[in-house]
């Protein structure tokens, strides 16, 4: 008789237990489903300011390489301009590496092109930071900011800078 | 003491609940998402591109402006002061397009501009004249500038400045329209011209005309409007200006009386009023736009008429084969040419196309 009221209340607080583990699982499963979810929501949030940030640091770069003014008085565009007319292209690329490498040391990845009025790339091969090739799959945040220029020539031309950068993702 | 029946039966609603409860919350969180922008600062990242958009363009413009006033003087130079219809490249008599009163009267040496010569008296007679050096230079700079801007991706207004010189060798360009920059525009996509809707208190116009502004027929930065019939010309002059593997542009359709009044008075970047000083010489290049019959004389104000050409180029640019090939194209959809101006058409009722149509005629002359 003592034996088996003994087992009787043995069983009888497992079976309540039960529905209590099984809840316990249930709310442990979603809580670590909602940190997984609002991590990675917060990573792509960040990741889409850093884009947009990105994108005006870059323009913000391009500008002000344009606007410098040297001894002479004669801006980046003028400079560009002369040695475009001339064929000096080493010398157009020598003085973009100088400016840009530093500016866009943040990037894992960055290329430039410039490109004439005939659509030619004056810059072969591109400007890059990195001396290894990539795809533009590699990067993972893909995006070009972009400013055309006018040459000072009697056609009117331009030149279209270019600048693909990207950032491995958080 | 519960059984084991009762048990099962309420561990399976427990566990029905919890997930009841999940999907519940997986639903209404998917509700909250669709509210929420692409990311935070979405709108805030938007004005200052465009900002940015804006910024670009302007170095552009003052780079352009630079050039173009360097490259004007050397033009200018190279012609002796004088103006670009006495270096006309179509080797056509002057007097069967454009007609300038103030060319230089002391005619060329060897195809330079000849300053002074002497006269019945052996006495010096000057044809250089600095105000007319001057007005020249603007036009040159205008040409070049003109074609800088149309080389840049952004919709800059052509013809949108007025100019004038300070000093010595300074021009000042004031804009007469501002320029758009969309906000929130869609990134991935290009710059998609797409007709414009001119707001009726800027044209005035009417349910029947047809606004095709920004598209390929119009050159870029210019505002296009035309009645629907004479639209539906120009369609039709396209379609056959394909056929021969061109593409026409228009530079001018309809124009309002108070456009028409700007013209004549010189505020627009023609300063015809500088070139022709005499009424009696502006008449011959400008409708006058006053009177009550203006509308009847004024073909631009009638929505019938355009000035167009060959996309791409220009009054100075088109060849004597060119207007041939115009002419030939706008005629064969419906259209009556001004024969004192090859690139100007009308249609669909004008005075002139009247004129022209009772007598067979795919041209006409003054009404």
């Amino acid at each position: 008789m003592k034996y088996k009221i003994s087992a009787s209340k043995k069983s009888v607080v497992i079976d309540e237990a039960l529905p209590l583990v099984i809840l316990l699982i249930f709310f442990f499963l979603f809580a670590l489903w909602i940190k997984f979810s609002d991590t990675s929501q917060n990573n792509k949030t960040i990741d889409d300011i850093r884009k947009q940030s990105d994108l005006l640091d870059v323009h913000k770069s391009l500008m002000q390489y344009l606007k410098m003014v040297d001894e002479n008085g004669e801006n980046r565009m003028d400079f560009l301009s002369k040695n475009y007319d001339s064929g000096n292209y080493d010398l157009i690329r020598e003085d973009l590496e100088f400016y840009f490498k530093p500016k866009f040391s943040d990037f894992q990845m960055w290329r430039m092109e410039i490109y004439d009025y005939s659509d030619s790339n004056i810059l072969k091969p591109p400007l890059r930071i990195s001396g290894r090739n990539f795809a533009d799959t590699e990067l993972h945040i893909n995006q070009a900011a972009s400013i055309t220029i006018p040459i000072n020539s009697q056609k009117s031309k331009t030149l279209v800078f270019k600048v693909w950068f990207g950032r491995h993702p958080q | 003491m519960k059984t084991s029946k009762a048990m099962t039966l309420e561990s399976t609603f427990l566990i029905l609940a919890i997930v009841g409860g999940i999907v519940a919350f997986y639903i209404s969180s998917l509700d909250a998402k669709t509210s929420i922008p692409d990311y935070i600062g979405k709108y805030q990242f938007s004005i200052i591109k465009s900002s940015n958009e804006a910024e670009k363009v302007l170095l552009y413009i003052s780079q352009s402006a630079k050039y173009s006033l360097q490259q004007a003087v050397y033009d200018l130079a190279q012609n002796g002061g004088a103006s670009q219809a006495d270096v006309f490249e179509t080797p056509t008599p002057p007097e069967e397009f454009y007609e300038n009163p103030y060319s230089n009267s002391c005619g060329k040496y060897y195809g330079y501009p000849v300053w002074s010569r002497k006269g019945e008296n052996n006495e010096k007679i000057s044809c250089f004249d600095p105000q007319q050096a001057n007005i020249n230079l603007i036009s040159y700079f205008k040409k070049n500038f003109e074609e800088y801007l149309s080389k840049n991706p952004q919709n800059i207004p052509s013809d949108n400045y007025d100019y004038k010189i300070e000093d010595s060798i300074e021009i000042i360009g004031k804009a007469t329209n501002l320029m758009q920059f969309d906000i929130l525009k869609d990134d991935s996509k290009e710059i998609i011209k797409e007709p414009v809707k001119i707001p009726k208190e800027i044209s005035k116009t009417t349910e029947e005309q047809e606004s095709f502004t920004g598209t390929k027929l119009c050159r870029k930065g210019k505002k296009c409007v035309l009645n629907q019939e004479a639209f539906d010309l120009l369609k039709k002059a396209q379609d056959k200006a394909v056929d021969k593997k061109v593409s026409l542009e228009v530079i001018e359709g309809y124009r309002s009386k108070e456009d028409q009044i700007r013209i004549w008075k010189g505020e627009t970047s023609d300063r015809y009023a500088y070139f022709y000083l005499t009424e009696s010489d502006r008449k011959k290049v400008v409708c006058y736009p006053y009177g009550d019959d203006v509308e009847q004389r004024c073909p631009h104000l009638t929505g019938n008429a355009v000035d167009i050409f060959f996309e791409g180029k220009t009054k100075s640019t088109m060849t004597r084969e060119d207007y041939n090939l115009l002419f030939s194209i706008m005629s064969s959809a419906g259209w009556v040419r001004y024969t004192k101006e090859p690139w100007h058409f009308e249609c669909c009722g004008t005075k002139r196309y009247e004129l022209a149509k009772a007598q067979g005629l795919n041209e006409y002359g003054e009404v």
